[in-house]
């Protein structure tokens, strides 16, 4: 007992505060009466990027001398499930995750760190509560006046930031790779759902041409498992299906809202908007879209796994005629336009339960669902009766007759798949076989930041996680630029903040350094 | 002898009632007792209403303890009905269905390699014992079961289809028989086939040489039978009963696929649907891949056995 004590005693003595990052940890350790080092575990989901990164990290935090850190890597259901327990078994782990925002500010801050949404019901790791954090997470959510909103978001992530409950490592970015003799201009979608918007979306005045033939294939990098928009769970089944649903609005390749298959609307008062149909619009089992189809598509979300897509804010529709309707918000709003975006317009058929879309997908996008041969391709073809009549930038028949995705899981097979022509496209590939395809004159890359980041979380539940100083002095020593060059061969940008750099005012260059220079460069 | 062997493979085959009890009961504990079930898989993380989320835990019976949950579906697949994923909402049958063609020409094409080559093979070195060839085999052997298949997979596709673009990458869009397809299948067949191929190979030179120190060999000889007919109807014969066990094994395990092979060639073939299954909690359809892989083992045993009978009258059950 006396020896461990005494042992314990020298090691204390031993650990000294060499910079700004280990002075804030001491000054932690101290608060909580913990002597270092502090036994504590990285824990990762399997695979060889992540667990690069949590050694880089496992390095920078025992160097200090104040921790003593391993690293346990587990199935991927298993760190999901261990992260959801964590705090109420109060496990002694750092967790390293990857969190996917959209085209609002609000999709990157309010399942990670609202204190409603502590695990399990939603991904607040940490259990991490702050009532300042909170009252900005619920204004923002409910603020319609985007110059407040942005106010409202940067003052979030300077308070998130300062007391670091988890340290932002890397904005993703999509990669779209194509054969350069066959894609003629390809469009890159910064979110992974609309990666195919590229081969034919009007309403944001894009397509895509062959130099020959017309017949087009892509990948997929897992089975589409759910053709119901209700149902939808994984990126892979919103991608494949992008080409076959529409929605009243859609978020073009520069993050503008742009009339689908409303033509027009208006706010009528705080929580109340009127729409306008676009007339002539058929679905693909030749029903033609009236305003009964826009509430009935709304109002099947409710009971299932979708259902906060439209009941975090849908209260009612009132039908006015065949081609107006009026929607009420239980709420104000402030995601209102992009929300829509994620509600997909169905037939009546499907509405009425007469026909399962789990079958075969109907919608009244410019293509139909052709086949689909599980783990081996998904298949559309071109829908003749689409609404679009054309314009000067986009012609009224998509050139692209046929679209092949080839299901392909191992990553090194989606490479060699492109570079024997085998397919004209493919995405997210791994940061070093982009490096083989920069190198060759066949192939044209498209980059650009998407609504993924990386992060660690810590355990705010558990001393010393619990003291903010120690998580600002872990997140000052997060090696972010090696991890960023030599792990994901300089894909990617530096993260200091939640909300990506997609959304521009929210996220402006100049905001993200000067929360950096605050409180993460070590100076 | 048919009287006796009718009778063994009677009782067998009732013997497989329990074992496949057993082997299911297992698994759905198992999988069960992993983190996280098809609900949680489901929602991910999303905001979902307590209220609906317990309707779909009712719906699919995970609601019930374990054990119920169990019975339920052993009742079910006694009158042969297997259900449907929570996850696609696809009918369990048709899903594997789907999947068993694709799953059998690939295992039974790397199958009959490994038969082709390995026994061939495993004769020569045998006869052949300490000279070059045996050497040369000894060799080969040992780098093929040596070589991991992923690796192997990934140079042959480097190599072969992307460098000498000879074969696709991934399957052509073509029927299961036809040529196309037969002719894509040549690299995933000789990557599954490979380490197959020198473990017959090594069985049966082995158990040839022991053979071929048999008194009866010398018999033979002096009788002055030409080494042909020694070799390949005394010894051969005699031989092969290893071989039997390990080929007989080996079409049991046709049936589960072969994750890693598929996976890199996009094979749609079982390997895969049962991993992927397992990540999303796709009880019934995990159950049903499960009791089928033990069905094939089961009867492969029993294959085996009877083969056996056959090659060695002295054996009788």
């Amino acid at each position: 007992m006396g020896v461990t004590g005494l042992a314990g005693c020298l090691s204390f003595h031993s650990v000294t505060a060499d910079g700004p990052a280990e002075e804030l940890i001491e000054s932690g350790f101290a608060t909580a009466d913990i002597e270092p080092p502090f036994e504590t575990t990285i824990a990762i989901a399997q695979g060889e990027e992540r667990s690069r990164l949590a050694q880089l990290l496992q390095d920078e935090l025992n160097r200090t001398g104040f921790f003593d850190v391993d690293i346990e890597s587990r199935e991927f259901g298993t760190h999901l499930e261990s992260m959801l327990a964590a705090a109420d078994t109060e496990e002694n782990a750092i967790f390293v995750a990857s969190w996917t925002g959209g085209w609002d500010p609000s999709n990157y801050v309010t399942m990670l760190f609202h204190s409603e949404n502590h695990t399990p019901n939603g991904l607040n790791v940490g259990h991490y509560t702050n009532e300042t954090v909170d009252e900005y997470i619920d204004a923002g959510l409910t603020e319609t006046e985007p110059d407040e909103r942005v106010e409202i978001y940067r003052a979030l992530q300077t308070e998130l930031v300062a007391d670091s409950p988890v340290s932002f490592v890397r904005f993703r970015e999509a990669t779209h790779v194509w054969d350069g003799d066959v894609v003629d201009d390809w469009r890159t979608y910064p979110l992974q759902p609309g990666s195919y918007y590229a081969v034919y979306a009007p309403w944001a005045g894009v397509y895509t041409d062959l130099e020959n033939g017309t017949e087009f294939v892509g990948d997929l990098e897992s089975d589409v498992t759910n053709y119901d928009p209700v149902k939808t769970n994984g990126t892979v089944s919103s991608q494949a299906t992008a080409l076959v649903y529409e929605q009243l609005v859609g978020v073009d390749f520069d993050g503008e809202v742009q009339p689908m298959l409303a033509t027009d609307w208006e706010q009528l008062d705080a929580t109340t908007y009127r729409f306008a149909l676009r007339e002539g619009v058929q679905f693909h089992n030749g029903e033609e879209l009236t305003a009964d189809h826009v509430k009935g598509s709304f109002e099947r979300y409710e009971g299932t796994t979708r259902e906060s897509d439209v009941y975090d804010w849908y209260e009612s529709s009132t039908v006015i005629d065949d081609h107006t309707i009026e929607i009420e918000c239980w709420r104000e709003y402030g995601p209102f336009e992009t929300a829509l975006f994620n509600v997909s317009i169905v037939p009546m058929a499907a509405i009425d339960g007469e026909h399962d879309l789990q079958t075969e997908p109907i919608g009244t996008g410019p293509y139909r669902f052709a086949e689909h041969e599980p783990d081996d391709y998904w298949r559309l073809r071109r829908f003749d009766d689409h609404w679009f009549a054309g314009d000067e930038t986009v012609p009224a028949t998509a050139p692209i007759e046929t679209v092949t995705l080839e299901i392909i899981t191992e990553q090194s097979s989606r490479q060699a798949a492109l570079e024997r022509g085998d397919l004209h496209f493919s995405y997210n590939l791994s940061p070093a076989s982009l490096g083989d395809f920069e190198a060759n004159d066949n192939y044209e890359i498209g980059r650009r930041v998407s609504g993924g980041f990386d992060m660690i979380l810590y355990p705010c539940y558990l001393p010393p996680f619990s003291e903010p100083s120690v998580r600002r002095g872990c997140n000052m020593l997060v090696p972010r630029e090696r991890i960023r060059t030599s792990i994901y061969h300089g894909v990617g940008q530096l993260a200091y903040t939640p909300i990506s750099p997609l959304l521009e005012e929210y996220a402006a260059e100049s905001f993200q350094e000067a929360i950096a220079d605050e409180y993460v460069h070590q100076h | 002898m048919s009287m006796s062997l009718g009778r063994y493979v009677g009782r067998r085959l009732a013997i497989t009632v329990p074992v496949l009890v057993g082997v299911t009961a297992l698994t759905f504990s198992f999988v069960h007792l992993l983190p996280g079930d098809t609900v949680d898989a489901l929602v991910g993380f999303r905001d979902v209403s307590p209220a609906t989320e317990v309707a779909i835990r009712t719906e699919y019976h995970l609601d019930q303890p374990v054990w119920n949950q169990y019975l339920l579906w052993v009742r079910d697949v006694a009158t042969l009905e297997f259900g449907e994923s929570p996850v696609t909402g696809r009918d369990v049958t048709t899903t594997i269905g789907s999947r068993l063609p694709a799953t059998l020409a690939l295992g039974g094409a790397a199958w009959l390699l490994a038969l082709a080559i390995g026994i061939p093979a495993g004769i020569v070195t045998a006869v052949k014992a300490g000279e070059p060839a045996d050497e040369l085999g000894r060799i080969a052997a040992l780098a093929g079961i040596a070589t991991p298949n992923f690796w192997l997979g990934l140079i042959l596709l480097f190599v072969f289809s992307v460098r000498l673009g000879w074969f696709r990458v991934i399957p052509p869009d073509a029927p299961l028989a036809s040529v196309a397809t037969a002719k894509f299948l040549v690299l995933p067949t000789i990557t599954l086939g490979t380490a197959a191929t020198a473990l017959v190979m090594r069985l049966l030179r082995s158990s040839m040489r022991r053979e071929l120190d048999a008194p009866y060999v010398a018999t033979a000889r002096a009788k002055g039978l030409p080494e042909r007919t020694v070799i390949l109807k005394h010894v051969l014969r005699n031989a092969l009963l290893p071989v039997v066990t390990v080929a007989g094994l080996q079409l049991a395990f046709l049936v589960d696929g072969a994750v890693v092979v598929e996976g890199i060639f996009s094979w749609p073939g079982m390997g895969r649907l049962l991993v992927r299954s397992i990540l999303r909690r796709d009880y019934p359809l995990i159950q049903a891949i499960v009791l089928l892989i033990g069905v094939t083992i089961v009867l492969a045993n029993l294959l085996v056995d009877i083969v056996y009978a056959i090659l060695d009258p002295r054996i009788r059950y």
